[in-house]
């Protein structure tokens, strides 16, 4: 008999008030945001030659171990990327189709309404009442298009405005990073804090789906963030992001942007492809229709037997924003088909009128490639929310394992609580055993007779 | 698999997303009665409505041209017909006339040939609206006599009317051509004036001669009558194509852009079982832990 079981017992006690506080920290941070669990890592401690043999002197804390899978982590972040991308454009494009209106209160419905009203005109050119209702069609069209033209410019403008805020982020995610980086490079992992690694985790989730960046942790425990081929974060220094015009730079290179994805690559998208080409399409029906009424009326005459002038007009280049209807009186319908026709000749009212069924240099009518750009967008955003949701599975999916494998359960904490207080129980009692067992040894021993 | 808190606690958020999005667009459906609220919710469908709308209006606009073309022939026809009984009237008095008559009945004769040649005028100069029936596109009178001279001064301006996207009617003919303007017989003002000089100095040849140039009148009244019957034959044609044309297209664009409300009720029915059922679920288990069962 010797002191060692005391001994015994006391590690046994310190292993498990270290592992009741690892689980009251678990507990306390279940609803941490990219906490991890932790547990103690305990091995048995070195024995010791006694007279019978090799015996085991307790428990020995090795280290607190972080349950983090980086294979689990890449998944996260290779998959958020896509979807934050697809989101984002889903939630810009869905943004722009409302501002066409289309089915309900789009320019289509008004298109339609002038047609009928030119034929009106073409029933009574002389009645003024008829002439006025036209003249008000065309600015209803107009009108709708000027109101389209803006509000695309301005969901556009927003995009290109949240774009900075983006570029900030990850700029100030990538130093934030970097430091964290300097703070546990080169160090023994039972020195490494497991708050600052957690928190580095965050950091990188949101670079991934900020910009879909990819990362690699590196033996000297930094992990290097890269974007594309450019690094974001090497070692522990960052480079700087910034835009130049419409491109992503990395440290001055230009990131092409088939090599990130993100929040901030479904914005890009949406500002370099989407609405460049939902605004050529629509500045194509523009000018054909302006172009196409302006030349008919230029053809007829009107009542006073003058040749008719623009009805329509737009400056090239930004011609949805700037469409308006230059004809200032309904005299300058110019309905009739000769100059001596008489006041009740109707040949250039009845043109105007069949412009709905005479198709534009392509081949397409004007309401067929008004169609084609408002079923275009539909298009667009019926493909972004596939997309979307396609990709929110998948990143839902990873999100789940990980979450699964790093969160933290109440349960099983509760467990782990109860396990570690009985332990803790047993190695008191086993202390107190020991103790009456010296006092047995030392104060009862050789006492036979007193 | 290990299931945690937080992930609990996400599955349950994600869960109840799901549910209340389709819920709520079912919701969206039948509270607008259509399928198709934008055009992502169907592309191909949206770009089929909006073909079927623009249709729509396009047949409605061609009715109400129908229906203003119809208006001008039936009154055309009906101002025609009043002219071919006069010229029917006509034709009886220049036969009387030609054979033996007095003086006395001569002179009743000429009066009411100058009668019936004025009510010729003013059905040549008829209006519809503000519009004048017969002369073309000008707005003044078709038929006018200046000093003894009888001409005609509207134009060949044709009302033309577009009834179908294929078919253009002319929905008007001119005096020119109803009275006989420039034709070999002479226009029927004049050719009661001859008559009426005749009578007077008892010129019979003249008076008899008049009989075949009032036929010849009467053919061309009555040949611009069966003109503007074929217009109006081929206006009621096209206007009844229209009218079932109108009910296909409602029925088609109902079929690609409206609910069908029974499904729609039971779907939304079901989908709010389904939400109840998700919050039911989840109240039960989420609250669940070990901690409540433990001393």
């Amino acid at each position: 008999m010797s002191f060692v079981t005391l001994n015994t017992g006391l590690s046994g006690l310190r292993a498990a008030q270290t592992a009741v506080d690892v689980t009251s920290h678990n507990i306390a941070n279940a609803a941490t945001k990219g906490y991890t669990r932790q547990r103690v890592a305990t091995n048995a401690a070195p024995t010791y030659q006694s007279r019978d043999g090799l015996v085991g002197t307790g428990v020995h804390v090795e280290n607190v171990v972080r349950l983090r899978e980086t294979f689990l982590d890449d998944r996260v972040r290779a998959s958020v990327g896509t979807f934050a991308s697809h989101d984002r454009r889903t939630v810009a494009l869905e943004r722009l189709e409302t501002v066409y209106g289309e089915p309900e209160h789009g320019i289509t419905g008004e298109l339609n309404e002038l047609w009928a009203s030119l034929e009106d005109l073409a029933l009574d050119p002389t009645n003024p009442a008829s002439r006025t209702e036209a003249l008000n069609r065309f600015e209803q069209v107009a009108g709708r298009v000027r109101d389209i033209g803006n509000a695309s410019a301005a969901v556009s403008d927003d995009l290109v405005r949240s774009r900075q805020t983006m570029i900030d982020e990850v700029q100030s995610l990538a130093n934030s990073v970097a430091e964290m980086n300097l703070q546990v490079r080169g160090l023994p992992s039972d020195k490494v804090s497991n708050t600052i690694l957690d928190q580095r985790d965050v950091a990188l989730d949101r670079l991934a789906e900020l910009v879909g960046a990819t990362s690699t942790l590196e033996t000297d425990g930094t992990v290097t963030v890269k974007l594309g081929n450019e690094s974001l974060v090497s070692n522990v220094t960052a480079s700087s992001v910034s835009l130049s015009g419409d491109d992503l730079q990395v440290d001055g290179t230009t990131v092409p942007l088939s090599a990130y994805t993100g929040e901030f690559g479904g914005v890009q998208r949406v500002i370099l492809q989407d609405v460049p080409a939902i605004r050529a399409s629509l500045e194509n029906f523009v000018i054909g229709f302006a172009d196409a009424i302006n030349n008919q009326n230029a053809a007829g005459f009107t009542e006073s037997g003058a040749s008719g002038g623009p009805l329509l007009s737009y400056s090239a280049g930004d011609a949805a924003r700037t469409l308006t209807v230059s004809a200032t009186s309904n005299d300058q319908l110019a309905l009739q088909g000769s100059a001596t026709a008489g006041r009740h000749d109707a040949t250039n009212a009845e043109a105007l009128a069949d412009l709905r069924l005479t198709p534009r240099g392509d081949g397409r009518t004007h309401d067929q490639t008004l169609r084609d750009t408002v079923v275009s967008i539909g298009s667009r955003v019926a493909g972004a929310i596939r997309a979307a949701t396609s990709a929110a599975e998948v990143a839902t999916s990873a999100e789940v394992n990980r979450s699964s494998a790093h969160g933290v359960s109440l349960d099983e904490e509760m467990v782990s609580l109860v396990q570690y207080q009985r332990a803790l129980e047993a190695n008191a009692r086993m202390m107190t055993a020991a103790d009456e067992m010296l006092d047995t040894i030392i104060n009862r021993l050789g006492t036979v007779g007193r | 698999m290990r299931v945690t808190t937080n992930l609990m606690v996400t599955n349950t958020l994600r869960r109840l997303t799901t549910r209340l999005e389709s819920y709520e667009s079912k919701q969206e459906q039948l509270a607008t009665g259509k399928r198709i609220n934008r055009t992502s919710d169907d592309p191909s469908g949206a770009s089929r409505a909006l073909v079927l709308r623009g249709a729509l209006r396009a047949r409605t606009q061609e009715a109400r041209v129908a229906d203003d073309a119809m208006t001008l022939l039936d009154t055309a026809d009906s101002t025609l017909q009043g002219a071919v009984t006069a010229m029917h009237r006509v034709k009886d008095l220049v036969i009387r006339a030609s054979s033996d008559s007095g003086p006395q009945e001569r002179q009743a004769i000429a009066s009411e040939l100058l009668q019936l040649q004025e009510s010729l005028a003013s059905m040549a100069n008829a209006r519809s609206g503000d519009k004048p029936l017969f002369s073309g596109t000008v707005d003044g009178a078709a038929v006018q006599k200046v000093g003894a001279t009888w001409s005609y001064t509207g134009n060949d301006g044709k009302i033309v009317r577009r009834v179908s996207e294929q078919d253009k009617v002319t929905a008007n003919v001119t005096a020119k051509n109803v009275f006989g303007f420039g034709s070999p017989q002479g226009d029927v003002f004049t050719m009661i004036d001859d008559i009426v000089g005749a009578l007077a100095s008892n010129d019979t040849a003249t008076v008899r001669a008049g009989i075949d140039r009032v036929s010849g009148g009467l053919q061309g009244v009555t040949n611009e009558l069966a003109r503007i019957g074929t217009a109006t034959n081929r206006v009621e044609n096209v206007r009844s194509r229209t009218d079932s044309a109108l009910l296909t297209l409602r029925a088609e664009l109902a079929e690609v852009q409206d609910v069908d409300l029974e499904e729609a009720i039971m779907d939304l029915k079901v989908e709010e079982i389904a939400y109840e059922a998700t919050l039911q679920a989840l109240g039960r288990s989420l609250p669940q832990s070990l901690v409540a069962f433990m001393r």
